[in-house]
């Protein structure tokens, strides 16, 4: 059969329009504005994030046409030919159009937003896609399945409400092991993370299994009864083990990390960033330098070996030390706080809530020191708590200490420091 | 009348229907969730409950789909002032469910299941016309429309949407019963016979 004439006969082609308009349109006013804020460029955030609210739509829509193509089998009488042509090979046919119509809702927007941001694929980025494209086939067969045994104009309206509403509602619900089985990948990747082949297992078990189990009763081998049997036993054990996989995980699955490669430049300090995120380390790693000097001129000790990006920790941070600080790098190089934020690193408190008048002596005093005043004061601005009148008085006090002599200075920062976590927890 | 209701199957499809529709509802009454939105960056809280009525709008379709077209054409009998009928009566019966499930438990998700039902209803019936077997499909659109673009903000639907109106939204009831005489009309007179 011809391929023009097997598309123009599916139900497929009248469903495309709208499928494929609902998926650009929701590319275009959600995800986009999305990629373009968090992703710093990271194929497997990128993926994860132009998929996660497709999953649904594709699955409901191969349910749908599935069973609205075997619904025209049926009638037609072709189902029923028998030995002329294989059922496998009929079923094959008349699901192409349909499972590849479903795979364009799922790989429209990711290459879109590949595209868009100019981000190379890896292969550990394309595991959510890879699943949304099996269990695209999975849902279809499903569908076709149903289809069989009920009228389309009953299947298909069903089937779309009843498949949409079990794979987007479980993620508002508190039994979190449901959410990671039911093919929606429920997680926004951060930079540095991969989704796991674990939780992709999880999440393609139960459906294939029912696909599998459903293409076993077309087998012409061994009784109705005994098919049925390792159909039920097919579903039974791959829904245990999914459950099994994912029975203690919490709202969001387990995810691998520190995946994306850091390049480090420089060195006292050495400065690394995640290659391909689009921002200069270079640049970057000659302001983290001018500041430290600066700020070592007025008695600050701060002479880190390392000067590490957050980026890639995904959304666990590990702590700064000494020796090796943790700073957000490539944000803060996008929004030009690079400088500020090793100003504030330099004079870290030891305690995690310091006094809120002795830090803010101490932060404006370092950032007038490395010439971030400007930064210093448009942060302030931003509490809602912190007026004008107070605004002029810290830089009064600030900059009567700055014309102080050096040592005065070095010792009035040593007793603020000190002060500010007078009766806190030193906890951090 | 036995003729058109075996024809029909008004008695096995449209029973089941119902009771598959008062559980559903029983179950959903209340249930919220969060399904993804063009409108809305935090997605639109949906009411689980404005799918229900999609069972019986597939059950009625069905039955006015089983039609014997020769005879039917031939006019003895009054077989389109039937369905008109029966479409009646299968709203009245949905309300009612709606009207019963939501006084008892309390819901305002389950009192609006009627007007939801009767306004669907309309889509349905005038879909039929133009597009014949697949209008079925309609409804599921228009609440996935509703879905998609019908939120102003989490709490504030567009006019147009009615499924997530209040119970008691006066333009709401009148649009869903403008609908639903729409689509009876529509049904008597379109010209479409064989589906």
């Amino acid at each position: 059969m011809k391929v023009w004439p097997r598309l123009r006969s599916s139900s497929a082609l009248w469903g495309a329009p709208l499928a494929l308009a609902v998926t650009v349109f929701y590319y275009f006013s959600v995800t986009s504005a999305y990629v373009a804020d968090e992703s710093y460029g990271y194929a497997p955030g990128i993926v994860s994030y132009s998929l996660s609210s497709m999953y649904p739509f594709a699955y409901a829509v191969a349910a749908a046409f599935g069973s609205w193509e075997s619904g025209r089998l049926v009638r037609a009488s072709i189902w029923d030919v028998g030995p002329v042509r294989s059922r496998y090979r009929v079923a094959f046919d008349a699901l192409i159009p349909v499972v590849g119509l479903s795979v364009l809702m799922v790989v429209l927007p990711v290459v879109l937003a590949l595209v868009q941001w100019g981000a190379y694929p890896t292969l550990g980025s394309m595991r959510p896609l890879l699943l949304a494209v099996a269990l695209c086939a999975a849902y279809a067969v499903l569908g076709f399945a149903v289809g069989l045994w009920v009228r389309p104009e009953v299947a298909s309206p069903l089937l779309t409400v009843l498949v949409y509403l079990a794979v987007a509602y479980p993620v508002a619900l508190d039994t979190f092991w449901l959410r990671h089985v039911t093919g929606q990948y429920p997680h926004a990747l951060s930079y540095g993370e991969v989704a796991t082949w674990q939780s992709m297992a999880a999440h393609a078990l139960p459906a294939c299994a029912l696909a599998g189990a459903l293409a076993v009763l077309w087998l012409p081998v061994g009784k109705l009864a005994q098919r049925a049997l390792v159909g039920v036993l097919m579903v039974a054990v791959a829904s245990v083990a999914a459950w099994s996989i994912a029975r203690e995980w919490g709202p969001t699955p387990p995810v691998e990390t520190r995946a994306a490669e850091l390049a480090c430049v420089g060195t006292r300090p050495k400065v690394c960033m995640p290659k391909g995120s689009g921002e200069d380390a270079g640049a970057v790693g000659a302001d983290v330098r001018e500041v430290l000097h600066r700020l070592r001129n007025v008695g600050i000790s701060a002479s880190p070996e390392k000067v590490t990006d957050t980026l890639i920790d995904g959304r666990y941070p590990k702590e700064s030390t000494d020796s090796v600080w943790q700073l957000a790098l490539t944000k803060g190089s996008r929004d030009g706080l690079v400088r500020y934020q090793t100003v504030r690193q330099a004079v870290a408190f030891p305690c995690t809530m310091p006094d809120i008048h002795a830090s803010r002596m101490v932060v404006g005093w370092a950032a007038a020191a490395a010439g971030e005043q400007q930064t210093f004061r448009s942060l302030l601005r931003e509490d809602p708590s912190h007026d004008a009148r107070e605004q002029r008085a810290l830089e009064e006090a600030v900059s009567r200490v700055r014309s102080r002599t050096a040592d005065e200075q070095r010792d009035w920062y040593r007793v603020m420091r000190a002060k500010a976590c007078a009766d806190r927890g030193r906890d951090s | 009348m036995t003729l058109w209701l075996k024809t029909r199957g008004v008695l096995t499809v449209m029973p089941l229907a119902l009771v598959v529709f008062t559980v559903l509802a029983l179950l959903l009454h209340d249930s919220v969730a969060v399904l993804p939105s063009l409108t809305l960056t935090g997605g639109t809280r949906m009411q689980l409950a404005m799918f229900v009525p999609v069972v019986v709008l597939v059950a009625l379709g069905r039955c006015l789909d089983a039609r014997l077209p020769a005879p039917e054409v031939s006019g003895v009998r009054h077989v389109l002032w039937l369905d008109a009928a029966l479409t009646v009566v299968a709203v009245l019966a949905a309300a009612a469910v709606g009207v019963a499930l939501g006084s008892v438990l309390d819901s305002e998700a389950a009192l609006v299941l009627g007007r939801n039902t009767a306004f669907l209803t309309g889509i349905l019936l005038c879909g039929r016309a133009v597009f014949g077997t697949v209008a079925v499909l309609l409804p599921v659109l228009w609440i996935v429309t509703v879905m998609l673009v019908g939120f102003r903000t989490w709490t504030d639907p567009y006019f147009w949407s009615v499924l997530p109106e209040p119970h008691g939204e006066p333009h709401a009831m009148v649009l869903a019963v403008t609908a639903l005489l729409c689509g009876i009309l529509v049904h008597q007179f379109s010209t479409r016979r064989a589906l």
